[in-house]
């Protein structure tokens, strides 16, 4: 890449003018509004808007320290299933047979249930954040991999008979072709994948008696108490997290892959 | 088995003798070429012609050593096809441009020098001079997408001779562009072929494009393909762009589509 590219992706802002934002302030204004007139008549089903944000502005220390928790979860469950998912996929399309013996595997760990490995992991890996890393990692893996794969096998069949002309080796064609070729699907993938570990971090802190932090566990304890404002005050910090990494992903995407689609 | 160095050492350039190649599953499979003989000598440019189907792309395919013949030999310089792109001495142009969309120009032109590394070449002109040559000289650091299709094409030509390999083999490359962008592209092409004059094999369906690139055309028979007639182009060189619309042009062409209606008829 040269520093061309990064200049055109950084000239265009990620909402392009207000066209783009005011009517998704509108709806969320909307939804604001019947949300607050259902809670004004129902204070024990819904807190109010107003409840739930002072109760965030009242301690934002302990819910950056359980966002924080939670983040370092999703940090490195993602990281470690990323990481797995794309050398197995590397493994898989270089090598049928690493496919066929692998791939049941990877369905079968992706249609069970991770609540219901959850507890066993705490009884496994001991009362640490362990579990919930596995948890997260878990969660992420499967659609990484399928993405990865994917990705490794996008390459333009005229690119590879043109490689195979100049007999470039399998090395070579996996360096220079296959893995630039998969990037805009790691991407797609990440895409999917880190809210998921998101989801998967926070069950497992639900489920799993580890260290007394992260988002799942104040709401957890919130629960305990019948309070609702906490509750939906950790579950708006869970969004926003949701929403900040979604950015970062795209503006990282914009930075690195945007240079191939053109400028039109 | 000698090693030939450049052109005019060795009497044999491209040689195709009595090929055969089918695809598809035994008992259903398709022949696509038999008993083909071709013979292409150094420094000139072929054309092959013929109506779809008629397995042109698949005789490339063979030259170029991509896929292997049923029975008979194929051989570069008198040597097994398969040593001669084990030795880089092919380039090959695909139908489609085949960028890769992630690198600029000049990158994607640099590509074949930076794989197969173990292959010595000798390309007598850099990668900017070949663009440059091209036309190409103002976009070395865009992308593909940036590019006309025109231009995309021009870029896949570049990198073709940016490794100055011994043999051309283009497949159609000019298909997917309008009739005036074509007429141009022919002249570039021969333009930068004219200065050393390697030997080219090139899969068209265009008459006209034919006859004013070519030394010979070759009309293929469909169904299985054989060699059905080779026509000399007897224009002097290097040709220009005023040459398409003279009477000599359009007599050799009137030849070509003879040949072809002949195949054509009598596969019917």
């Amino acid at each position: 890449m040269n520093g061309g590219a990064l200049e055109v992706a950084d000239r265009r802002p990620l909402w392009r003018g207000t066209r783009r934002v005011v009517p998704a302030l509108v709806a969320l204004g909307v939804v604001a509004g019947i949300w607050q007139l259902i809670a004004v008549h129902n204070p024990l089903v819904l807190p109010t808007v107003g409840s739930v944000f002072s109760r965030l502005a009242d301690q934002p220390g302990l819910f950056a320290k359980d966002a924080g928790a939670t983040l370092e979860e999703v940090a490195v469950g993602a990281a470690a299933a990323f990481a797995a998912a794309f050398v197995i996929a590397v493994a898989m399309s270089e090598l049928p047979i690493v496919e066929r013996a692998v791939m049941p595997l990877a369905v079968a760990l992706n249609v069970t249930p991770v609540v219901a490995i959850a507890p066993a992991l705490t009884v496994m890996l001991g009362l640490s954040a362990t579990p919930r890393y596995v948890v997260a990692a878990i969660v992420a893996f499967f659609p990484f991999l399928i993405n990865a794969l994917v990705g490794l096998r996008s390459v333009d069949p005229a690119v590879l008979e043109l490689a195979q002309s100049l007999d470039a080796g399998r090395a070579e064609v996996l360096w220079r072709i296959r893995l630039p070729s998969s990037l805009p699907f790691l991407f797609a993938g990440a895409r999917i994948c880190l809210p998921l570990a998101v989801v998967g971090a926070v069950v497992a802190e639900l489920t799993t008696s580890g260290p007394q932090t992260g988002l799942g566990y104040l709401i957890e304890s919130a629960e305990s108490t019948y309070d609702l404002p906490e509750i939906f005050a950790a579950v708006l910090v869970l969004a926003m997290i949701g929403v900040v990494l979604t950015v970062l992903l795209v503006l990282a995407e914009r930075a690195l892959v945007a240079r191939r689609r053109g400028r039109a | 088995m000698t090693r030939d160095e450049g052109v005019g050492h060795s009497d044999e350039g491209l040689v195709l003798e009595r090929v055969a190649k089918s695809f598809g599953r035994r008992g259903r499979a398709r022949q696509a070429v038999a008993d083909l003989d071709l013979r292409v000598d150094h420094g000139r440019f072929v054309c092959l012609i013929g109506p779809s189907g008629c397995g042109k792309s698949t005789v490339l395919r063979l030259a170029a050593g991509l896929v292997s013949a049923d029975s008979g030999s194929v051989r570069l310089f008198g040597e097994d096809v398969a040593l001669a792109r084990r030795e880089k001495r092919i380039g090959y142009v695909p139908q489609s441009p085949a960028l890769l969309e992630w690198r600029n120009v000049l990158d994607n032109v640099r590509f074949p020098l930076e794989v197969n590394r173990g292959a010595a070449v000798s390309p007598s002109r850099t990668p900017e001079e070949l663009l440059l040559a091209l036309g190409l000289g103002d976009v070395l650091q865009r992308h593909p997408a940036e590019l006309s299709g025109g231009m995309q094409q021009r870029v896949a030509i570049a990198r073709a001779f940016a490794f100055g390999p011994s043999v051309l083999l283009m497949d159609e490359p000019f298909s997917a562009v309008d009739e005036m962008t074509r007429e141009s592209l022919r002249h570039e092409l021969l333009s930068v072929w004219q200065a050393d004059q390697r030997l080219v094999l090139f899969v068209t369906h265009s008459v006209a494009e034919a006859v004013v690139l070519a030394d010979e055309v070759v009309v293929l028979s469909p169904r299985p393909g054989r060699v059905a007639a080779r026509i000399p182009v007897e224009l002097a060189r290097p040709r220009t762009a005023e040459l398409e619309d003279s009477s000599e042009v359009h007599a050799v062409a009137r030849e070509v589509r003879s040949a072809l209606r002949a195949v054509t008829e009598g596969s019917q």
